[in-house]
This record gives C-alpha cells, structure tokens and sequence, in this order.
C-alpha cells in the first residue's frame, strides 16, 4: 500500500448539486396545535422551495471546506493600509452571543431590557471619553451609515439656521465612500487636491469657504496617507468662523486612540468604525457598527430613538423634534456593541493608552524598514499606516498588483493596492498593534525578498507571471465574471 | 495585555530604529495641546473572569431574557440548529475581510453566491444582491433604485398603510431629503390594499409590505397591476422571510424589485441586529442594483471561481456617482442565513412556517372564546403567516394594557400596539406573533391571561 | 504605443469622429481602450437623442474603472452599434473599426473643426 498525497478536490461542489431526495438537516419538534386552514388557492405557493437537502454532516462538511479556502486574521496577519485588521478576541463572541442578550426583542418594553439598556449607556460613556464629543450614537449599521448620519445631521444643522448652503469639501486623498455619502444626501461635492505635503490645503479651505456655499468638510484624520493633519485645529476654526462644519471619517481612528482626541480638535462629528477600533469580526465583509459622535451644539440633530437616563432607569425616546428622524430599524446593531464594549472593559484605561501607540510604533518600524527597498511616497514619520509606490520596482517591469499577488505565495496577505489615487501605484500597509513585532519584522524579510527579486535580469517572468503559484486558486479572471453574469446556481 | 504584544524593550528598539529619542518626537505632528496628558478617564482593566461576570450581571437585569416573547414587527423569536452559530464562529470566516482579493477568499465569495442564489429562488426573481443592512434601509435602497430605473429624481411613492410604521418613518428620513414624497395607500376596513388608489402627479413606484402590519398577507398582483396602471415600478417588501415558505414569491406575481428582512433565517433577534436586509431583482436591472454582487468564473487554471462583480457600481470607484455609499454587506448574516437554509431545505423550512402559522391559528380561536360578542374587540378576516391583531376601540385600550400587564407577570411579552386600519374604525390594534417556540403550556397560560381580563 | 489613425479628429477625453457629410462616426481612441483594460460593459444612448458637445452620452467599463463618454459633437443619434454593446470585447481589439460607438447627425458642423489634429491628440495623449 503506497502513501497518497492528500489533494483538494479540483471543485468545491456547489450546495444544489449535493442535494439527495429525502436527506434533511433539521430536527423541528410536531407542532402542539392542530392544522390551521389552508392557504387560499390565489396566495399559496406552489413550487417546491429552492432548497437543497442535505444532512448535517454534508453540510457541515461543506461550509468547513469552504471556510478553508479563505485568508484569516486567525490564519495570518492582514497588511491591509485603511482597514485595521486587528485581532477579534474570541471572548467577545462568547459576550457577544450570550443568551440573556441574544433573545431580546428589540420592541421589548425598555423596563424589561434595563442590562442591555445600561450596557449601550456605559459604551457611549467610553466611546465619548475616548474620542471627546458630547454624546455618541450608537444606531448607524456601518461607517458609510455613520457618514450618511453624520451629513444628515449638516444638513439638519443649516436648516435650523435657515440656511442653504449645499456644498461638502472631500480632499481627493479620501475614501470612496465620502463622496457617495454626501450624494445620497444631496450634497454636491467638491473635491479639495492634497498639498504637496499630502495634508489638507488650509488656503484652498478658505477661498471655498468664502464663496458662502460650504456646508462641511470631510476629513479623514490621519489621513489616508497615514499623516496627521496638524493643522487640524486651525481648519476647525476657518470652518466654523463660516459657520460650516467639520466631519471627520472615524477609519483612522484607530492612530488616535489614547494619544488624541478628534472632539478636543474642534471636529464637529465623527463616526467609528468598531470592527476596525474596537474590534467586532470582519467576518467577510459585515456586519459592522458605526456609532457617531457629535458636539455639543449638534445633540438634538441625533437620529432616533435617543437613549436617556433618569436615575438608576434607562429608556429609548422615540420622540426628539429636531431629530434627523430614524435611519435604520430598531437601535441599532447591539450584539456588535456587546463585542466592542467587551474589548474596552477588558483594556481598561491602561490598554487603551496603548492602542494607537503600538499602532503607530509597529507601523513606523514598517516604514524605516522598507524604505530602502521601496520607494516612500512621503518621506516623514507616519501614524498607524504607511504609503510606499512600485516607483523603484517598476523600472523593472514590475507593478504593484505583481508584488501584491507574489505577497501571497509568501502566505501573506497583500496590503491595500492602488489607494489613495494620489499616490501611482500605491501600497499601503497598516500592521495593527495586535501584531507581534516578531510578525511584523517576517512581513518586513518578505516585502524585501520580492524587492530583491525585482532587481534581477528577467524576474517579472521568472517570479512574477502566474502569480500566486501555491494556493489551490490561481488567478481569478474578474473579466469572464464581469462579461457573462452568472450570479445564481440557475442562472 | 493579552491582545497588544509590544513590549517596553521592543518599544525603544522600534524608536532607535526610527532615530527617534522618544515616542512624542516621533509623534511631533500632533500639537502640544490636543495630546491626551496621562491616562483616559475610563474604568479599569478587568480579567476574564470578572469581565464575563459583568456581563453576566448585565444581562440577569434584562428579565425580557426569561420571558416568551409575541412580540412580531419585523424581528421573531426563531430558532435555529446549534450547528449554525459552530460553522460562522469558525475563524476563517468570522475573522476574513471582505473578499476583495478573490484568490484568497473564496469561501466567503462561494457562501456569498449560494446565499444570492437561494434568496432569488425563494423570493421568484432572477438575481439578489450579497446582502444589506436591515428589512427597512434594504426598502429604501429599492425604491431609489426604482427612482433610478426610471431617471426620476423626485416624484411620489404610494406605500401601503400596512407597511411598519418605523419603517415608514426611515423611508422618510431617506427619501423626503432627496426630494420624493411619500403617499398613503390606505387600507381597506379589513386592512388589505385595493385596487383603489389616491390621484397622484408624478408616482414613481407602488410599496406593499407582506405580511402586513397586521400580520394580514397582501396579495402581490393587486400591488403589481395598480404599478403597472401607473406605468410605474412596482416594489414588495417581505417582513418576515418564512412567509415565503408557504405564501406566493412576488416575483412570480409581476412585481419588479423586491426587500425583505432576513432576520428569521437562523438570526438571534439581539435586541436589534445585526440582522439581515435582502433584495432581489430581474437580471435585466442588475447594473442598477445597490451593494455587493459575487459573479461565478474561473481561476486561471480553469478552476470554477468566484470574484465580487459589476463593482464599477460601487462607491470605491464611482464614488458620487455610486449607485448607493454602502460598503459593507451583512457577509456574516448573510452566511448564517445561507447555512440555516441549507440545513432547513424545502421541507423543514414549510414546516417551521406551518408550525408558527398552526401556533398563531390557535391562538386567535383562544382570544376568539374572549372577544365573542363584545364590539369593543375585532379580528380582520384576511389571510395570516405567523402574526395577526386583535383590533380594540378606545374604551378599551386599558383592557389591553392590561392584558400586557398581566402577561408579563406570567412571564409573556404579549405583543405591540399598533394603528388599526383608518378605515376600520377602531383606535388600535394589538399585534402578537408566534413561532414554533409557542407551545400547549403557553397556550395555557394564553387562556388564563384573557380569560382573567376579559370575562 | 497606442495607435493614431490620420484619417479623423479627436477630443482631449480620447474620443475620436470621423465625418462624412453630415453624419459623423463616434468612438474612443486605442488610448483609451488600453488604459482600461479588458472591457467588460459598454452603454450607449438609444437613437433619436439629441445633446450638445461635451455632454456625458455613455460609459465604457473594465473590472475595476468606469469612463464617461463625452460627445465631441452636437447633434442627434442616427445609430448605436448594437455589436459592440453585446460583445464589449470588440473595443479592445477594433477601437476604430468594428468597435464604433455611435452615429451622430451634426447639428453643427463647424464643432469638428474645433476637435483636436491626429498631430496634436498624439502629443496629448504622451
């Protein structure tokens, strides 16, 4: 009897093929009640469902497979510039599913829900000590939602002081989001170009403000060339000497915390994004939690219901007149504020202090230790993520989609690519401060390996073509994808 | 600290390496008088025994947790096979990013497409999207893309007056800032939508919400015929997903765009998400379609593959032009959904519908005993899923707080109120929903409470 | 290097026309097509719209970029190359052939005079 090597299937079945007549997965108890009448002939339906049938096992068995053939925080580190992809403590998913939560409907009488209540009041109290505002809702669904609130409120705003003013300054360093938000809320955008510094141009700020039609600004704070915009203060004040605003996209805020606070620099509101800071799972794309921090002056303009305190009792106020109204069901992702207050009681003060310095220490250390090999597109230390360009590697024939698909045959997973737009070929890494320096000096020996391999005659072809080589996928074709739709089993 | 590794030692290695005397000059950037002097005013660390405790000593506060809860209006109290919430929490798709990078990614990426293809079968349209935030904002994504499809930019939306009152009120919060207004398509007395319908100037698409409110089912050709008079789009919202397990798919009945709450598929109701927004359309308006889309394909070896698709709508590369500023889609929600419903099949899905529906069909005949004779309290005759109302005149609103009151002392969240139909005449109705959880000891209890408030 | 035929004229948003009387040809230019990349989509205006010069009349998309088309004239559609919006692939491989865009009825025809040299596109485009 010989050895064989084990091999993964060359396909990973699709669900409806491995359905088998019969087979089931459930085990639903009878029902204690007699039939109800049937359906109506004109409302019933009549097909059989969709569905495959399976037993548990092909199922599990399934999914687990599936699971296999992605890249994890769990499996390896992320060097993902902009996404912050920190560890998920496991102990929040036991708070973060705990039965004396996870049941609780939404409508349930508030003096039913005091725990759940009590804990969304203590999280807001961290959230605002942490980034200096006045209070922090905790409703919107994601980031870009914390944005559209965050706009809505603007718009609000300008209205209570009658005024008209329609427009929103987004630096063209920003993400892509920024100026999708303030479309969907009417806005028109302007888009402000980077200093030669990389930073926001004050006097460009103030010649648009001047022309009386600015309603805000959206700022990422550091920005996405990981540097922080020092004259943030300054801008504040042009803004609001025009009576304009100031938003900034809370992505970054991971650089800040403990060291900085937004609110203490004059920033009008904020989101955060709790899988990036407070580390709620990525989990594939969502669901994530984007409470929005707001001054003083602009706490009645926040979306509804409103939670309040009266002595020791808690309740969700669903009537507030100058509120932006309701933005999505209920009060938001709660099961995801379990999880992110979890990790701030579990840091306390002491851990806190230390998230954004150990983030920006790990990603400075990234930055000396790769400039030699790449080429840095702004020369100054960074906060928590640092931009660097294929400038160098190019001269080779190398690009930066090469470097990013050759990362992964080193088992790494590539860094952010082609962002920001101002920055040709882009790559820009964030190592997070959950990562050992151990991790983060091996990614450091990787990066350089591929650098070296771009000096020698012919390495494109030699290392770079078909790229990457060890993983059970090769290159995806994205256009045969684009080009003939097929987006279900049927179609 | 558990989670941040750097030590002292290596915090000066890093700083040498950076020539940097300290970690205030190499932070120079931040002004003097915005850096936080000394520590946060936040509470203490705590262990992980004594973190699990607080949460634990939170949690005992919400006596809701001991309760069984008839409480409908979008989120129900479902349950689901253990084996779903082991195969989300696995590592590799709890803790993956969103699947940019299709090499490495395609676990989410297939999940992701097996999930869009069960949710186009079950809701009868061709293609679904990778998911959205919640039943209401997916609503109002579906109706701006109506907007879109027809180069409206303002004009009125005819909603149904079954559709959720909060659901309603986010409708307004999106759309009357973009310039569209909402109508009400009023109920009939027995809270249906007809055929009849207010004159308007410039409609733009007609909104349904099955089932309604009242826990009624509408029926999907009286809302797509009205739209198809109006020479507008018609649109179905789907509040609770099992109804499409027993009730007809509206795709089947001409409706072009339809939303839903996913959130019974397998979701804890959490005290309010995440849950589970779902959205289907025809393949012809794909490219219109808001939020992330997975696309089968190959790898370059031939492989069969999956990659997100049509991202030219998205806001990272249309950015104001983008067909909606979402980023994100509910992956993990959508992964659950998709794991519950392949555990579930045709049959067991029919029958956790038909075992709500069963619970909540016997119950009405309990209140029915309690109600008989008495014009204070009403049923509406139409066809019900899982939820259905008991109508009440304003004499007796006491009654029904009442009934709440006294229910909870038995350990049941008897329900909501909410609007009865304008044109039935009464002030307000009690709405209670059943799931397969309902069984003979609650029925009982069921009996006692009405029996003791309404003899 | 991207090819310049001598025979039309071009815009500075790397469209090209070609006139014969009163009808002129629209597409985009070889330099366009390789910036892209692999078209995946291309949406065009159905015939009988009108719209001046410089107005958005489509886009062309690849996976990862979407680009506006700009008319370089004004006019009114007389035909929409209905083989290139089903087979998007043609831009790639027949920017000036198979894969034309649109035809326009000028409403003035003086606009084309203003439209850039095969000589001063080329400089434009490096």
């Amino acid at each position: 009897m010989s050895l064989q090597q084990i091999s993964w299937p060359l396909e990973t079945d699709q669900l409806n093929s491995l359905s088998k007549k019969g087979h089931k997965g459930f085990s639903i108890s009878k029902s204690d009640f007699e039939a109800a009448d049937k359906i109506p002939d004109s409302l019933s339906r009549k097909d059989i469902l969709p569905l495959p049938e399976c037993s548990e096992l092909t199922i599990v068995r399934h999914f687990t497979r599936l699971s296999q053939l992605n890249y994890s925080i769990d499996g390896g580190m992320y060097p993902l510039g902009s996404c912050t992809m920190k560890y998920n403590p496991r102990i929040n998913e036991v708070s973060g599913s705990h039965p004396l939560f996870a049941r609780l409907h939404p409508l349930s009488p508030c003096s039913t829900v005091q725990g759940a209540l009590e804990l969304m009041w203590n999280l807001e109290g961290l959230l605002k000590e942490i980034s200096g505002f006045e209070r922090v809702t905790l409703i919107p669904a994601a980031g870009a939602q914390g944005e559209y609130v965050g706009l809505q409120i603007i718009r609000a705003y300008m209205k209570s002081k009658g005024s008209k003013k329609n427009k929103i300054l987004i630096p063209d360093s920003a993400h892509g989001t920024n100026p999708a938000s303030a479309a969907v809320c009417g806005f028109e955008v302007v888009s402000l170009k980077s200093n030669a510094e990389g930073l926001l141009d004050k006097e460009a700020i103030l010649k648009h403000c001047q022309e009386g039609d600015v309603a805000g600004l959206m700022v990422t704070n550091p920005n996405t060339l990981g540097l922080f915009e020092k004259e943030i203060q300054m801008i504040c004040k042009i803004m609001h000497d025009h009576d304009a605003l100031v938003y900034c996209d809370g992505a970054n805020m991971n650089a800040m915390v403990g060291l900085t606070r937004p609110g203490d620099a004059g920033v009008d509101i904020m989101h955060f994004n709790q899988h990036k800071t407070f580390t709620t799972p990525h989990g594939g794309g969502g669901p994530g939690c984007g409470a929005v921090g707001v001054c003083a002056k602009l706490v009645s303009f926040l979306p509804t219901p409103i939670l309040e305190k009266t002595g020791e009792s808690f309740k969700l106020n669903s009537s507030s007149p100058q509120s932006i109204g309701p933005i999505k069901d209920f009060q938001g992702h709660f099961m995801m504020m379990l999880r992110s207050y979890t990790y701030i009681r579990e840091l306390g003060a002491e851990g806190v202090a230390k998230i954004g310095r150990h983030a920006v220490l790990l990603a400075n250390y990234v930055r000396v230790r790769l400039s030699e090999s790449f080429d840095l597109a702004y020369p100054r230390p960074c906060m928590h993520e640092v931009v660097f360009s294929d400038k160098r590697q190019q001269k080779n024939g190398v690009k930066t989609l090469d470097i990013a698909k050759r990362l992964l045959d080193f088992g790494f997973h590539p860094p952010t690519v082609y962002f920001p737009l101002i920055v040709p070929g882009a790559i820009m890494i964030e190592p997070t401060e959950t990562e050992s320096l151990d991790t983060v000096e091996e990614f450091c020996k990787v990066m350089e390996q591929i650098a070296k391999e771009t000096t020698e005659e012919g390495s494109h072809a030699k290392y770079f073509v078909g790229s990457p080589k060890t993983l059970p996928f090769s290159k995806i074709d994205e256009t045969k994808a684009a080009r003939d739709l097929k987006l279900t089993w049927n179609s | 600290m558990r989670y941040l590794p750097l030590t002292k030692d290596e915090e000066n290695k890093i700083l040498k390496a950076c020539g940097e005397a300290s970690f205030e000059s190499l932070t120079r950037e931040i002004p003097e008088n915005l850096r936080v002097k000394g520590k946060l005013n936040l509470p203490e660390a705590l262990c992980e025994t004594d973190l699990l405790q607080h949460i634990q000593d939170l949690g005992e506060k919400n006596s809701a947790a001991k309760m069984h809860c008839l409480i409908g209006q979008g989120a129900y109290d479902h349950t689901w096979p253990s084996v779903v919430d082991y195969l989300v929490t696995r590592g590799e798709f709890l803790t993956a990013y969103t699947p940019y990078q299709p090499e490495v990614s395609q676990g989410t990426l297939q999940a992701i497409f097996e999930f869009q293809s069960m949710i186009s079968g079950l809701m009868g349209m061709e293609v679904s999207n990778a998911s959205l935030y919640d039943g209401s904002t997916a609503l109002v994504e579906a109706i701006l893309m109506a907007a879109r499809l027809q180069n409206k930019n303002s004009g009125e939306i005819l909603i149904s007056e079954g559709t959720f009152d909060h659901t309603k009120k986010i409708l307004r919060t999106y759309l009357e800032s973009l310039g569209f207004e909402l109508v009400n398509w009023k109920a009939s007395a027995e809270g249906l939508c007809e055929t009849k319908t207010p004159e308007l100037k410039n409609p733009v698409a007609v909104v349904a919400q099955s089932p309604n409110k009242w826990g009624l089912i509408e029926d999907w050709s009286t809302v797509s015929s009205v739209a198809q008079k109006m020479n507008v789009k018609s649109i179905a919202h789907i509040s609770h997903a099992h109804s499409l397990a027993l009730f007809e798919a509206p795709g089947k009945k001409g409706i072009d765009l339809a939303s839903g709450e996913g959130q019974a598929f397998g979701i804890p109701a959490g005290f309010g998400g995440p849950y589970l927004g779902l959205f289907a359309c025809s393949k012809k308006d794909v490219r219109q379609m808001p939020g992330r889309i997975v696309g089968q394909t190959n790898d370059a070896r031939g492989r069969r593959a999956y990659c997100v698709t049509l991202s030219t709508r998205e806001q990272h590369i249309r950015r104001e032009k983008a067909t909606s500023n979402i980023c994100s889609n509910q992956s993990l929600m959508a992964l659950r959904a998709t794991i519950y419903l392949s555990l579930m099949g045709p049959e067991g899905l029919k029958e956790v519908a038909q075992n709500s529906r069963n619970a909540a069909e016997a119950s009405k005949k309990i209140i029915q005993k309690h109600i008989q004779n008495n014009k204070g309290f009403k049923f509406l005759n139409g066809t019900i899923f899982n939820e259905f109302s008991l109508l009440y005149t304003q004499d007796n609103e006491g009654k029904i707080n009442k009934l709440q009151e006294l229910a909870q002392k038995h350990n049941i969240l008897l329900g909501t109120k909410v609007s009865a139909p304008q044109e039935s005449g009464f002030k307000g109705a009690l709405t209670l929903a059943f799931t397969e959880r309902f069984k003979k000891t609650e029925a009982g209890k069921l009996e006692k409470i009405f029996g003791e408030v309404l003899v | 290097m991207s090819s310049i035929l001598p025979d039309r004229k071009y815009t500075k948003d790397h469209e090209w026309a070609s006139a014969k009387g009163q009808s002129v040809t629209v597409g985009i230019t070889d330099f366009a097509q390789t910036s892209l990349g692999d078209v995946t989509f291309v949406q065009l205006p159905e015939t009988g719209k009108v719209f001046n010069r410089g107005e958005i009349i489509g886009s062309v998309e690849s996976v990862k970029a979407v680009s506006d088309i700009y008319a370089p004239i004004s006019g009114k559609i007389t035909k929409v190359n209905q083989d290139v919006l089903n087979d998007p692939a043609l831009l790639n491989q027949d920017p000036y052939g198979k894969a034309w865009l649109i035809e326009v009825e000028a409403s003035n025809a003086g606009e084309l005079n203003e439209l850039l040299s095969p000589e001063a596109y080329k400089q434009h485009a490096e």
